[in-house]
C-alpha cells in the first residue's frame, strides 16, 4: 500500500505539489532520497523533517533517519515539516582541517622566528623547554588526525559548513596565541628537569586519551549509530574519561612550559567539553533510565571528578 | 573633578548588583549583557579616567556622567517598582525611551572621546600592560585593547545593545497600550 505525505515548510507552504508517494513500510531514508529527487538542491544529509507541533508541545520531533516512518504514526495524508540545515561538511573533513592548522601553525613560530619576532635581532638558541612543548603540540594534533580518520565514528555523517570556520577559527587562532608566546624570544623558562617529568605525564595522558577513544570506538559497531554505557579505564567512574586525560595532558602542558597563553586555551577547551559532557551524561541517563528492561545508567562523575 | 571620579568610582563599583540581580532573578534580562555592559564602563572608569588625571578636565566627563545618571535615574526606581508590582505607566515609558537620546549621548559624547584622548597616556605610560619577559610568559597592551574597543568593540556593541533595546521597547510600551 503506498501512502501519501505533504510536505511543508515551516510557515505552511507546500513545497511537493501533491506530496510524496511512498510505500507504507518506507523508512525516514527513502523519504530523504524521494524528497532529494524531488528538490535536487536539498541532498538528504541537509533535510530535516519534523512532525507537526502537538497541542501543548514546545518542541517539534524530528525524525531519525534510522527509523520507519510508521515509528512515528505517519500515515496517509500526514503533513511533516521540512526545515533545510542548509550546507553540510563532512565531520572527519571539517576535524582534519581544524587540527591540520595547528600543527602548520605552531611550527611556524618555532621554525621561523626571524619572519614572527622581526624585531628581536638576536633570537636565541631554542631552550629545550620549547623544543619538547613543539614536539608535545605537534604529536598531539597528529594523534588527532590520525583518530579521525582510524578510530572515531562519529554519530553524525555531516554539519553545517559554517562550523569548518568557526572551529578553524578557534583551533587555528588559539595555536597561534599559544605559540607566539612560548616561542618568543624573551620566552622565560621554568626548570628544565621539572619539564621532563611534566611532558612525560602529560605524554601518558595523550595515551590514556587514545585509550579512551578506542573503547568508545568499540562501542558503537562500524556505521552503527545508538549509544552503549561505557565501562573500563576512567569511565567506571566519569562520563567523559576522554576529556578528563584531555583537561589533564593540556593543564601539564600549561605547568611544563609555565605560560598563561597556554591555560587561558585549556580554560576556554574546558569550559567547551563540559558543556559537551554535560549534554552527554544527560543524554545517557535519559537513554538508560532503568524503565522497562533498559539498564540503569550508573552514578558517575560528569568530567572532572571531585568537582563536576 | 577628584571628587566625581571617586564618587563615580563607587558607583560604577556598586552597579556590579545589577548583575547579581539579574543572576539572582530578582530583575530581567541577560546576565552576559549585563555583565559586559558594566565590564565597558568600569574600563572607561576605574582603567582610563581613574588612572590618567589628565583627563579630568576633558569636556567629555560631563558629558559622560550626566548621561549615565539620567539614564540610570529611570532605570532602578523602575526595577524597584517592577519587584513590588507594575511600575507607573509614566516610569515604564521613560525606562524605555530616555535610552533613545542618552545611551548615543554617553557612547559616542562620553566614552569615546575619553578613550581617544587617553591613547597616548596609555601608549606612553604602557598602563595596565605587560611586557615580556615576565614570569607568566604572556604580554598584554592596553593601549591596543583600548584601540580594539574604540574602533571595533564599542561600536559594535552600541548597535546591538540600541537596537536590542528599541526592539524591547516596542514590545513593552505596545503590550502596555494593548492590556490597558
Amino acid at each position: 500500500m503506498a501512502i501519501t505525505v505533504s510536505i511543508q515548510s515551516r510557515n505552511g507552504k507546500e513545497l511537493v505539489k501533491g506530496g510524496l508517494q511512498l510505500p507504507e513500510e518506507a523508512s525516514v531514508s527513502d523519504l530523504q532520497s524521494k524528497f532529494h529527487k524531488a528538490k535536487p538542491e536539498f541532498y538528504p544529509s541537509r533535510q530535516r523533517f519534523s512532525l507537526p507541533l502537538k497541542a501543548g508541545e514546545k518542541k517539534a520531533t524530528s525524525l531519525a533517519a534510522g527509523k520507519k516512518l510508521s515509528d512515528y504514526d505517519v500515515k496517509d495524508g500526514s503533513v511533516l515539516i521540512f526545515k533545510d540545515l542548509g550546507p553540510q561538511i563532512g565531520y572527519s573533513t571539517v576535524f582534519f582541517w581544524e587540527y591540520f592548522g595547528p600543527l602548520v601553525v605552531y611550527a611556524l613560530f618555532y621554525f621561523l622566528p626571524s619572519v614572527f619576532y622581526p624585531t628581536y635581532k638576536n633570537v636565541p638558541d631554542k631552550h629545550p623547554v620549547q623544543t619538547m612543548a613543539v614536539a608535545y603540540w605537534s604529536f598531539h594534533y597528529a594523534k588527532r588526525i590520525f583518530e579521525t580518520f582510524f578510530v572515531h565514528r562519529f554519530s553524525h555523517g555531516t554539519m553545517p559548513l559554517t562550523n569548518l570556520f568557526k572551529n578553524c577559527g578557534y583551533y587555528w587562532g588559539f595555536a597561534a596565541f599559544v605559540s607566539y608566546f612560548v616561542n618568543h624570544p624573551l620566552y622565560t623558562p621554568p626548570s628544565t628537569e621539572r619539564a621532563y617529568v611534566l611532558f612525560g605525564l602529560a605524554m601518558l595522558c595523550q595515551f590514556a586519551n587514545l585509550t579512551t577513544h578506542v573503547i568508545q570506538r568499540n562501542l558503537r559497531p562500524p556505521g552503527g549509530k545508538g549509544y552503549a554505557i561505557p565501562h573500563g579505564f576512567g569511565f567506571d567512574h566519569i562520563t567523559c574519561a576522554n576529556y578528563t586525560f584531555e583537561i589533564y595532558g593540556w593543564v601539564l602542558f600549561a605547568a611544563a612550559t609555565w605560560t598563561l597563553p597556554a591555560l587561558i586555551f585549556i580554560t576556554a577547551g574546558a569550559a567547551q567539553m563540559a558543556i559537551w559532557a554535560k549534554a552527554k551524561h544527560a543524554r545517557l541517563r535519559k537513554i538508560f533510565d532503568g524503565k522497562d528492561g533498559r539498564a540503569k545508567y550508573p552514578k558517575r562523575w560528569i568530567m572532572l571528578p571531585p568537582f563536576f | 573633578m577628584l571628587v566625581t571620579v571617586r564618587t563615580g568610582c563607587v558607583c560604577q563599583g556598586a552597579a556590579i548588583l545589577e548583575t547579581i540581580h539579574t543572576a539572582l532573578g530578582l530583575t530581567r534580562g541577560s546576565v552576559p549583557l549585563s555583565f559586559l555592559q558594566w565590564f565597558g564602563r568600569s574600563n572607561v572608569l576605574f582603567l582610563i579616567l581613574n588612572s590618567i588625571p589628565e583627563l579630568w578636565h576633558h569636556w567629555a566627563v560631563p558629558v559622560l556622567f550626566i548621561a549615565w545618571a539620567l539614564a540610570d535615574i529611570s532605570r532602578y526606581p523602575w526595577y524597584a517598582a517592577a519587584l513590588l508590582g507594575s511600575p507607573p505607566k509614566l516610569l515604564t515609558w521613560l525606562r524605555y525611551t530616555a535610552f533613545i537620546p542618552l545611551y548615543p549621548l554617553g557612547i559616542f559624547g562620553g566614552e569615546m572621546p575619553l578613550i581617544y584622548a587617553s591613547l597616548p597616556s596609555l601608549r606612553d605610560r604602557e598602563l595596565h600592560s605587560l611586557r615580556m619577559p615576565n614570569s607568566l610568559n604572556f604580554a598584554f597592551s592596553y593601549h591596543y585593547f583600548a584601540l580594539a574597543g574604540l574602533y571595533a568593540i564599542l561600536p559594535a556593541a552600541f548597535l546591538q545593545l540600541y537596537s536590542y533595546m528599541l526592539r524591547q521597547r516596542s514590545k513593552r510600551l505596545s503590550a502596555r497600550a494593548k492590556t490597558s
